[in-house]
């Protein structure tokens, strides 16, 4: 199945993906700092398309670093929700980058699959993440359905207005990549090899 | 696995509808949104279940019948069956954890003698 919801992985991306070795100026520039962060060779799909306008993929670059070096809430915890937004917006691209980055954040496969479920019961975090979990899923699927009792829910596991705010900018940031990813029909990484079949899964199941 | 099979005529409906045991039955629209967002919390449900729930989805515009016969006047609805017989319903978007609570706790509910009425 092709369309709003799914990438062609038959297509080739709709920008340049400028390689490593062939990017000058201010995409070297870029290139170069994500490699410093990341080792040599790890300049993801998604920042190579990001590249077209480097000052805006510095910004989003550095925005995500913020968001998972700094705040309350675990790595895990972050890259689990990343993980399930993927798989909710059928981004194939996020699924291997996010999952990867969950199991490097310490999760098992059977953790891994329970993001992909959407069931964060068995990922392993803790009551106040899976609580923010399910209000995120929440707020991604319809934020008006979000009432006073979700808040105070929040509240008695302990959230603060930080990690709502943490959670709500988690959901952001996956949702934008993945938007960008579909939208420039943008595959997933070649360094990259755990769940890199997603997308063929959701093509045979549709 | 993010989609649900749909339902694309009356006697997939039939056949959904005869087969024994639960049945998340998602009534969408082409244009709604929310119906999009929460099909793969149903799809993850029913993945998740290891075979102890169904899930199909429906075109409510395209199946103007059923969606009179259940009273349908909104999307999305979910109808909960059990052997074909309606059990529960609910509409708008849910989370995955709050569909397991709820298929569990209407079939608990049924097992007690407490069923609601889910036609209304």
């Amino acid at each position: 199945m092709t369309g709003q919801w799914s990438r062609d992985a038959s297509t080739p991306p709709f920008v340049d993906l400028v390689p490593i070795e062939q990017a000058t100026g201010a995409r070297k520039e870029f290139y170069d700092e994500i490699e410093r962060l990341r080792g040599p060779g790890r300049v993801s799909n998604l920042f190579k398309a990001y590249a077209a306008f480097p000052a805006l993929a510095k910004a989003n670059f550095q925005r995500l670093k913020v968001l998972l070096s700094q705040g309350n809430l675990s790595v895990k915890f972050k890259e689990a929700l990343m993980t399930a937004l993927a798989e909710a917006n059928k981004c194939d691209y996020c699924v291997s980058f996010h999952a990867t980055a969950l199991r490097n954040a310490g999760a098992s496969d059977e953790e891994v699959v329970a993001a992909l479920e959407f069931d964060p019961d068995r990922i392993g975090l803790s009551g106040k993440e899976k609580a923010l979990f399910n209000y995120a899923l929440k707020a991604n699927g319809d934020p008006h359905s979000i009432v006073a009792a979700d808040i105070e829910e929040l509240r008695r596991k302990g959230a603060s207005d930080c990690d709502l705010i943490e959670t709500l900018e988690t959901v952001n940031t996956g949702n934008s990549f993945n938007l960008i990813n579909g939208a420039l029909n943008v595959g997933p990484d070649d360094f990259l090899s755990y769940m890199k079949g997603r997308g063929e899964l959701w093509r045979k199941s549709a | 696995m993010a989609t649900l099979s749909e339902l694309t005529s009356a006697e997939r409906v039939d056949a959904a509808l005869a087969a024994p045991g639960l049945l998340v039955l998602e009534v969408y629209t082409q244009s709604c949104v929310i119906c999009r967002r929460i099909e793969p919390m149903v799809a993850a449900v029913a993945v998740a279940s290891g075979g102890a729930v169904r899930a199909h989805k429906l075109d409510a515009e395209r199946h103007a019948e059923f969606a009179a016969k259940y009273n349908i006047r909104g999307v999305p609805t979910l109808l909960l069956f059990r052997d074909g017989r309606p059990i529960s319903r609910r509409s708008g978007f849910s989370t995955a954890s709050a569909l397991r609570d709820w298929i569990g706790t209407k079939v608990c509910d049924e097992a007690c003698g407490r069923s609601d009425h889910a036609r209304t």
